[in-house]
């Protein structure tokens, strides 16, 4: 039978590290937080190799005072926290007096601090949880942290972790979603001594979202902010049209903290049903702010779990006040579908343009000379379309439309499945773009280009997925020009790029040699589907997935493929494309999430006619 | 100019003088053909300023000699369309007249003067090769160039002259061709060290004015510009720019697996096999094994295909896909009894096509 021991010490610490401190990117958050407590304005973070060589964090805090730098590495030892009644009035970002010891107990810790009131401070070093003696510092005001040899006396956790670029992103997700919290803060990041973040202090959140995830999106957001009782949430959502194919980006702060609550994570989704297609996720950076006594964050090691005492308000306020916001931005379009007819796309996108994300859109030079007719035809149809619709729009029926707004295109995009044809549907061509159908439901105009588009990346996609992907190598790499920050963004996922079939080299001075490339994409030039994806890789927050990055690249063909706007079409090949319309999954919205259909309902036209 | 024109010599003449003529106007004199009429005989110049041919019509009877510009389209139709034997091509400054015994089209006539001019083959240094060979040789190559490419230069076809042997190299980045045949230097030199790549519709029609196999062929190669000589016909070409990717590295080093092949049967089972390949599954399995060649190819809707073709072959099992096209392309210029060696490595690395010691054709397979 075995005995029970009293662990020794160093197995405790290390235990207990290992719960708060999993790779490099925590001490990074941990570190931040403390120095975000103690009241600093300016946080530099400086990295090596992803954080495994080392970290290090220089604020300009209050700094701590020389007699408690040996209980700075003491376990449960903090200024953050008096009594047990504390817990439940956390106004700090840290409390348990942990994090410390758990970094000091794993690593190569100095810790060198000067309150600003004193002349001089002192240093201390944690060598795997020996400390060193207390020697005096002289620095500026503040604390500064190097953290050394993450894990050097753990190797099965070293051996853990991931490549230096996954950890890299890891850290600078830490700093993102601290500076996102912390608006007023300025923060520097830097790796292997390049300059990744600079966020200055002047820049609120919003410039601070186009900071890190692109213009583009800053301009897709909508602001929100929203009391109900104790509880506020506010913050930025972003446009249907700027979904991902991950939840990653949806940004939730409770007080500001970054969290993850499934149960708001799907208040969110909830919100935007029927404006994102499926396994489509929104974009949202959400602050839900409410007393401290409100939510209690110690359930979790890493404080990323938390739990509300009321968790069904804040779902509530989540559904609620994102569903509003999102409605009062539909509401002009969907008023503008009712009474001019006018496909517009909320955010002002120009209709046509490649992709109303980020990513794709800068493309369009690049790719094949295909591409290259598409600003042609495609801006005299819009011209020629927009005149002419413009001029019947009539206040009267802008004003009694509330009623008419579920009607519109989002009871189509409710529906599972298509309507039925009639047995022979009568059609219309306008403007060599649009096809107007007559249906039983109503009058039915479809884009022409967005639904045979569709029907194509459907069509891609499931051969795709049912077989494995051809790789055509290449007997004389291609050389790309890219700039040095494209290439090596580029080197750093070659791993996914070459599951896609992509397998780049370095050739030195931002130039890459390419050896291969997906055979499907054979009729495009190589290098032009290696720009393709490295414009997406560079717009993107992170290594986008095999399936997202297919996804785009599938819809890219697609938008190539299918006819264009402009393009007359003869009576057979509107019937089948019509015909086709039910063939694909998901009809009534583009790849890149623009609506393909539009229904004006026969009660609709009937009502606008006086006639009921 | 007043001249009595044999109808069908002149319409072949003209549809082959055509292919210099740009299709967009850029410059719309360039869309005639200059018509220089002589005692002897009548040359058409036609030129698209990269691209130029003089090309000599002897047939035609000339009452008065003189120049003309006719334009290129139109008269290609009226040679087509008509049925007359002779037809009788008068031009004064103002028009040009085409009359058959039953038929008449006037043209507004330009002035020939404004057509620009091109060189002429001054007795330079240059090489011989006999057209025969040459035909040949364009024919194994060209194919392989690459249609479009931001690489420029691959989209031309490279001529070497290296010790009385002519080479030609053409490659699209997938595959390359190499064709060599003998060479006579007329002080033209090797070429080593210099290149000269000669865009395809250049080659294009130089394969198509090489008509009679023994007649000698004339080639000068200069900086920025190339040459070529028939009886009949000059070629004037400029050069695509650009450095030319080092062809002989994509050779593989050392080869383990040898196959020898017969082109006809070799081709009747890669194009079996091929019909059941798409434009999103363009694979074909090769699995070559003991006195078997078995060839597979998969398509997401259209099926399977499996094509065995008894072989040659003793040695280890070796599987590898190519995509169709790369392979039949090359088998369809070669001979249908003509032998072939496919030396291998692997399935991941270049495959090498032999035919004879002067067509090699190196093709990286798909994985």
């Amino acid at each position: 039978m075995p005995r029970i021991l009293q662990l020794p010490t160093s197995v405790i610490t290390k235990i207990a590290a290992g719960e708060v401190i999993e790779r490099p990117s925590s001490v990074v958050k941990e570190l931040l937080e403390n120095s975000v407590d103690a009241g600093s304005t300016c946080i530099d973070v400086e990295v090596e190799q992803g954080g495994t060589e080392v970290i290090r964090v220089v604020d300009n805090g209050c700094g701590i005072h020389a007699d408690d730098l040996l209980l700075a590495f003491a376990s449960h030892a903090t200024s953050k926290l008096s009594s047990a009644d504390d817990l439940f009035r956390i106004g700090t970002m840290g409390f348990r007096g942990e994090a410390l010891a758990s970094i000091g107990g794993v690593a190569q810790v100095t810790l060198q601090s000067r309150p600003a009131d004193r002349t001089c401070g002192a240093e201390i070093g944690s060598n795997g949880g020996e400390l060193s003696a207390i020697r005096p510092w002289n620095g500026a005001p503040g604390t500064r942290i190097e953290v050394r040899h993450l894990f050097f006396n753990t190797p099965v956790r070293r051996k853990f972790l991931k490549t230096m670029p996954t950890e890299m992103g890891h850290v600078s997700e830490a700093v993102t979603r601290l500076a996102l919290s912390h608006p007023q803060l300025q923060l520097n990041l830097r790796h292997n001594g390049k300059r990744v973040y600079e966020v200055p202090a002047s820049a609120p959140l919003v410039d601070r979202i186009g900071l890190f995830f692109g213009a583009d999106l800053k301009k897709q957001l909508y602001e929100l902010d929203v009391q109900a009782g104790p509880l506020r949430l506010h913050g930025w959502i972003a446009d249907p049209a700027a979904e991902r194919g991950s939840a990653k980006m949806q940004y939730l702060f409770v007080n500001g903290r970054w969290v993850r609550d499934r149960s708001l994570g799907h208040a969110l989704q909830e919100a935007y049903r029927g404006l994102l297609m499926t396994g489509r996720y929104a974009v949202a950076f959400l602050f839900l702010d409410l007393p401290p006594d409100q939510v209690d964050v110690n359930i979790h090691p890493t404080k990323s779990e938390v739990r509300f005492r009321d968790s069904h308000a804040a779902y509530h306020l989540v559904l609620t006040a994102v569903r509003e916001r999102l409605r009062k931005e539909n509401l002009t379009a969907q008023l503008r579908v009712s009474t001019l007819g006018i496909p517009q796309m909320p955010n002002g996108t120009a209709p046509w343009s490649l992709s109303p994300s980020p990513a794709p859109a800068p493309l369009l030079p690049l790719s094949a000379p295909a591409a290259a007719a598409i600003p042609g035809p495609v801006r005299n149809a819009e011209s020629a379309v927009l005149p002419a619709w413009e001029q019947p729009a009539s206040e009267q029926a802008s004003t009694d439309s509330s009623d008419r707004l579920e009607m519109e295109p989002r009871s189509l995009t409710e529906e599972s499945a298509p309507a039925p044809w009639i047995s022979d549907p009568k059609v219309l061509q306008l403007y060599d773009s649009y096809l107007v159908v007559e249906t039983p439901e109503g009058m039915l105009v479809i884009d022409q280009h967005a639904l045979h588009e569709r029907i194509l990346f459907e069509h891609l996609k499931q051969r795709i997925g049912t077989g494995d992907l051809e790789i055509q190598r290449l007997l004389i790499p291609e050389p790309v020009d890219l700039s040095a920050e494209q290439a090596a963004r580029t080197l750093e996922h070659r791993g996914a790029l070459a599951e896609l079939g992509l397998e780049v080299d370095d050739f030195g001075g931002g130039t890459l040699l390419l050896t291969s490339y997906p055979a499907i994409l054979g009729h495009r030039s190589p290098q032009g589907i290696l720009k393709a994806v490295v414009d997406h890789l560079v717009t993107q927050e992170r290594p986008p997935t095999r399936e997202v990055l297919l996804n785009d690249l599938l819809s890219l063909m697609a938008c190539h493929a299918a006819v264009r706007a402009g393009d007359r079409l003869t009576a057979d090949q509107i019937s089948a494309l019509v015909a086709q319309r039910s063939l694909a999954n998901d009809t009534h919205h583009c790849p890149h999430g623009r609506p393909t259909t539009l229904l004006f309902s026969k009660h609709d036209l009937d009502r606008q006619f006086r006639r009921v | 100019m007043k001249a009595h024109c044999p109808r069908e010599a002149l319409l072949s003449a003209c549809q082959l003088a055509s292919v210099a003529v740009p299709s967009r106007d850029v410059k719309p004199v360039l869309r005639n053909l200059k018509a220089i009429a002589k005692a002897d005989g009548c040359t058409l110049l036609a030129t698209d300023l990269e691209l130029g041919v003089r090309l000599e019509v002897r047939s035609i009877k000339v009452d008065e000699p003189g120049e003309a510009l006719l334009p290129a389209g139109r008269l290609v139709a009226i040679l087509r369309e008509t049925t007359d034997e002779e037809l009788t091509l008068e031009t004064t400054n103002e028009t040009s007249v085409i009359r058959g015994a039953a038929n008449e089209f006037e043209m507004p006539g330009e002035d020939p003067a404004e057509f620009p001019d091109i060189p002429t083959f001054a007795d330079d240094k240059h090489h011989e090769i006999s057209a025969g060979a040459l035909r040949e040789m364009i024919r194994r190559t060209a194919f392989a160039a690459a249609k479009e490419s931001t690489r420029y230069s691959m989209t031309g076809v490279l001529w070497e002259f290296e010790d009385k042997v002519a080479r030609l190299i053409a490659t699209d980045g997938r595959r390359l061709a190499v064709a060599s045949g003998p060479a006579t230097d007329n002080g033209g030199g090797d070429t080593k060290g210099q290149t000269h790549v000669v865009p395809t519709k250049s080659m294009a029609l130089l394969e198509r004015v090489l008509q009679d196999d023994d007649q000698v062929v004339r080639v000068c190669l200069k900086p920025n510009e190339a040459l070529f000589k028939t009886d009949r016909a000059t070629i004037y070409t400029r050069l695509v720019e650009g450095r030319y990717p080092n062809y002989k590295e994509v050779f593989p080093k050392k080869t383990t697996v040898k196959v020898p092949l017969t082109v006809g049967p070799f081709l009747s089972a890669v194009r079996q096999a091929a019909i059941m390949t798409d434009e999103e599954s363009k694979r074909v399995i090769f699995e070559f094994a003991k006195k078997k060649l078995t060839l597979k190819a998969r398509g997401a809707e259209s099926g399977r295909s499996k094509v065995e073709l008894p072989l040659d072959y003793d040695g280890k099992d070796v599987t590898i896909n190519f995509d169709a096209h790369y392979v039949s392309d090359m088998l369809r210029v070669l001979p249908a009894d003509a032998a072939l060696t496919l030396e291998l490595v692997d399935g991941s690395t270049p495959a090498l096509f032999k035919h004879g010691t002067d067509y090699s054709y190196v093709v990286m397979p798909l994985t």
